[in-house]
């Protein structure tokens, strides 16, 4: 793989991470991620409680030692003296400088022209007027298809989101969770047209209103609450449940992806795009049930489905989210040497079921590699 | 069957199971599952389909059918969960034993009575998880319970 392959690389990884939900929320998470690993080993045990310095809330760090869960609370008989502090590390490039400069790289194959718009579109994902812009375009074109009907409207989202989960993610000029959210409205709108009996004809319209919601989640979260008022909640819990099927199959596919001849980065970085994939469909369903339960008139029993159904898609999300995460720092392959020395390490000890274990963590609960290297390193880790 | 092949079938639900975990506990517990707890879950199903096999198959007066089988499977597996690790594998071994000696003895029974299992299995996992999720996790329980009955039935 020849030096510019492998920033292509490394900027695809980063750049997942970087619009998956948005960019703001990634850096954070980032800088957080970093200041983390920065930690003495000594201070990095599973089981222990942290807190990021001058941020609220804990985050307790799961014995499998790859995850951690946040508490806005500190739940009861947890020693308030025990809690580590991460500090800030200061100076630690945030994903844009890092993006930034890979592109900056590659200006004598890329042009510099190309390069300087690929900057501008970052600029304006990560500005302020970037989700009030996504907003006015969906809605203003969104009320253009409705003048000429239903097949229209389900033409323009086709094509939006068409666009939208592939061109304009990979080029910054949208977030994941906005693809997600065009993909929310798309299933919400075909079952509404095929509702029995039928959606009252007032309520298309809703969809497009982007009047008092400064962005395009929070235009469909109101349209999600407009369905239930109009008696449609039926076809709205249908049309995000369609959406979380479509998630699975998606991560189903790429866990499941073959290498075959391809290069073994190029193998990966196809893995984690899939993952993407699965990710801005469970951001969508997890906003979708999160807007359901905005409903006051929901009944108990749809209540605690919708609650469930969260829990449930954001095992799922933050599994790739973690992943999409994990691929960065895997970028030059030493994490994966990492696990298989363990895996080796536990068979020298005659410990057979700790080295599955460190397997199925890797490929099962995580997924930090498709499940063909499963195999791969096991048989390689002797 | 061995203790091995026991755990096998677990992991292998287990791995079934994976990020699907969320639609099998409760909407309170909100944390990130691992191995570890996939593996208690697929031992709960895998315990829950054996003994419910070995219940409704060994019946002189026919077998657990329709709700009363859901209503069993659904309490194994609520019993499953209040025991320690060494319990569980103890008893898993002790009902794996007893559904394969039963599987022997009435082979005309064992396919039909899985049937039943799974589909209560799949019920049961269905009060909780998406529909889609309950019949797959079902599927690959009665798959694994099966091979353990094989084995049994082989040794």
């Amino acid at each position: 793989m020849d030096p510019f392959q492998r920033k292509a690389l490394a900027y695809t990884a980063l750049q997942r991470l970087w619009v998956n939900l948005d960019p703001e929320s990634a850096e954070i998470r980032w800088q957080q991620e970093f200041a983390f690993m920065n930690l003495p080993d000594a201070l990095k045990t599973p089981g222990t409680w942290y807190q990021h310095e001058g941020e609220a809330g804990f985050i307790e760090y799961y014995p499998s030692g790859d995850a951690g869960e946040f508490h806005a609370e500190l739940p009861a008989g947890i020693d308030p003296a025990s809690i580590v502090v991460i500090p800030k590390v200061a100076g630690f490039p945030s994903i844009y400088d890092r993006m930034k400069g890979l592109l900056l790289e590659t200006v004598a194959v890329q042009g510099e022209a190309n390069v300087q718009r690929m900057i501008a579109d970052m600029d304006e994902l990560r500005g302020s007027s970037h989700a009030g812009r996504i907003r006015s375009m969906i809605s203003g074109d969104g009320f253009t298809a409705l003048m000429a009907g239903k097949q229209a409207i389900a033409d323009f989202l086709g094509s939006k989101l068409q666009a939208f989960s592939t061109v304009e993610l990979q080029r910054n000029r949208v977030t994941g969770f906005e693809a997600g959210t065009v993909l929310l409205l798309y299933s919400l709108f075909r079952q509404l047209v095929t509702a029995s009996p039928a959606a009252p004809a007032n309520l298309f319209p809703k969809m497009f209103d982007p009047s008092c919601v400064p962005s395009l989640p929070e235009m469909t979260s109101r349209f999600i609450h407009d369905c239930f008022a109009a008696g449609m909640g039926e076809a709205a819990n249908q049309a995000i449940d369609d959406i979380r099927i479509g998630g699975d199959a998606t991560l189903a596919a790429s866990r499941a992806l073959l290498p075959g001849d391809l290069d073994p980065g190029i193998y990966l970085d196809s893995y984690y795009a899939g993952l993407q994939q699965a990710a801005l469909r469970y951001m969508a369903v997890r906003w979708g049930w999160q807007s359901v339960l905005v409903f006051a008139a929901l009944s108990p029993e749809d209540r605690q489905r919708a609650e469930k159904r969260v829990n449930a898609v954001e095992e799922k999300l933050v599994r790739c989210e973690t992943a999409l995460m994990y691929a960065v720092k895997d970028l030059d392959g030493s994490r994966y040497r990492d696990y298989q020395h363990s895996v080796r390490d536990a068979r020298a000890a005659g410990d057979e079921k700790k080295a599955e274990a460190i397997l199925a963590n890797i490929f099962d609960s995580q997924f930090f590699y498709p499940n063909a290297l499963k195999e791969i390193m096991s048989n390689h880790a002797g | 069957m061995t203790s091995a092949e026991l755990d096998q079938a677990r992991s292998a639900i287990a791995t079934e199971i994976g990020p699907d975990i969320g639609e099998f506990t409760p909407p309170n517990e909100k944390r990130l599952f691992g191995w570890d707890d996939m593996l208690v879950l697929g031992g709960a199903f895998l315990m829950a389909f054996l003994t419910a096999f070995a219940a409704s198959a060994g019946r002189e007066a026919g077998t657990l059918l329709g709700k009363a089988l859901v209503d069993y499977v659904a309490g194994q597996i609520k019993a499953w969960r209040s025991k320690t690790s060494e319990e569980q594998s103890a008893a898993l071994e002790n009902v794996a034993a007893a559904a394969a000696k039963i599987a022997v003895a009435k082979p005309e029974l064992a396919a039909a009575v899985s049937d039943a299992v799974e589909k209560s299995l799949a019920s049961v996992l269905g009060t909780d998880a998406e529909t889609d999720i309950a019949h797959r996790i079902a599927a690959k329980v009665r798959d694994e319970a099966l091979k353990i009955l094989a084995g049994g039935a082989a040794a």
